[in-house]
């Protein structure tokens, strides 16, 4: 029952008795390459896995079929196809947890005044205590003065946060696929600017460290 | 600030990302030099959770039925 990738695109190109077989061979490796795929996820031996599983296949056999034409064959067909569903189920995952974690923001009330810093990374203790304080201002004002609100909105989701890019994308209303790229020109901005005040990011590491 | 370091002038973007990963994932698991032959690759999925999380995901669904890899 191992198909070569050709043999794969064959079946899966058209309305035959072949394409129905192919895709309830391949609909079975999907599902059980999501259970081993999201065992770190979600917990994949409940009941409800199964249904989730084989709804996140259908969205991604109707994918895979669509895109066919982009398959490059770089790889094992299988390969991809799992690249595809595993991309289905984790871009849904994580917005059902995004969602549901903004309820719980309305439920919780935030306590106290903490700021978020963003050279206070988890970076081991200093060797010189005033030295990191000034330095850490050095940095926050670059951030403050180079950034725009959006690049340094993303930041702080991000990095301060712990948000995914989905969930970062959402509330900035943009694409995911944005951030990603915004948060680059973010770092690439401040690793300039860092360089032309004569201050290396190494340097900085090191006062940190 | 470490991210800071680690940002380079040219690098991938989600998407370019995700159209080399299954090739990306085969390399590694194959032993070749993945990392080495794709940094690119490498380099995104060191610095972004959401790919990061793609690829680890598909390594354990490989991992799995690695014994039918070429
Ligand atoms: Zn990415």
């Amino acid at each position: 029952m191992n198909r070569t990738n050709e043999q794969w695109l064959n079946a899966l190109q058209g309305p035959s008795p072949a394409h129905d077989a192919a895709i309830a061979d391949l609909r079975q490796i999907l599902v059980a390459g999501l259970q081993r795929g999201l065992l770190g996820q979600v917990n994949t031996s409940a009941p409800e896995f199964e249904s989730l599983a084989e709804d996140f296949v259908q969205e991604a056999l109707l994918k895979i079929v669509d895109k066919l034409a982009t398959f490059a064959g770089r790889s094992q067909f299988t390969t991809w196809a799992h690249k595809i569903a595993l991309s289905v189920a984790l871009t849904e995952l994580r917005r059902k947890r995004w969602q549901d974690k903004s309820l719980d923001g309305i439920m919780d009330v935030d306590e106290g005044d903490y700021t978020p810093s963003f050279a206070a990374d988890k970076s081991p203790l200093p060797h010189n205590q005033v030295e990191r304080r000034e330095v850490m201002a050095r940095v926050e004002r670059l951030i403050r003065e180079e950034l725009t609100d959006k690049q340094r909105a993303a930041l702080t989701a991000i990095v301060i946060e712990e948000r995914s890019a989905a969930e970062t994308a959402a509330m900035l209303d943009m694409k995911a696929n944005a951030v990603y790229k915004l948060l680059h020109d973010a770092r690439l901005r401040l690793k300039h600017r860092l360089a032309a005040e004569g201050l290396s990011s190494a340097e900085i590491i090191s006062v940190f460290s | 600030m470490q991210m800071i370091d680690n940002t380079c002038e040219k690098e991938y973007s989600c998407e370019e990302t995700f159209a080399l990963l299954d090739e990306y994932i085969e390399l590694s698991l194959t032993n070749k030099e993945a990392a080495a032959l794709m940094p690119l690759v490498k380099q995104h999925i060191g610095m972004c959770p959401d790919c990061r999380e793609e690829f680890e995901a598909l390594l354990l669904a490989m991992q799995g039925q690695s014994p039918s890899l070429p």
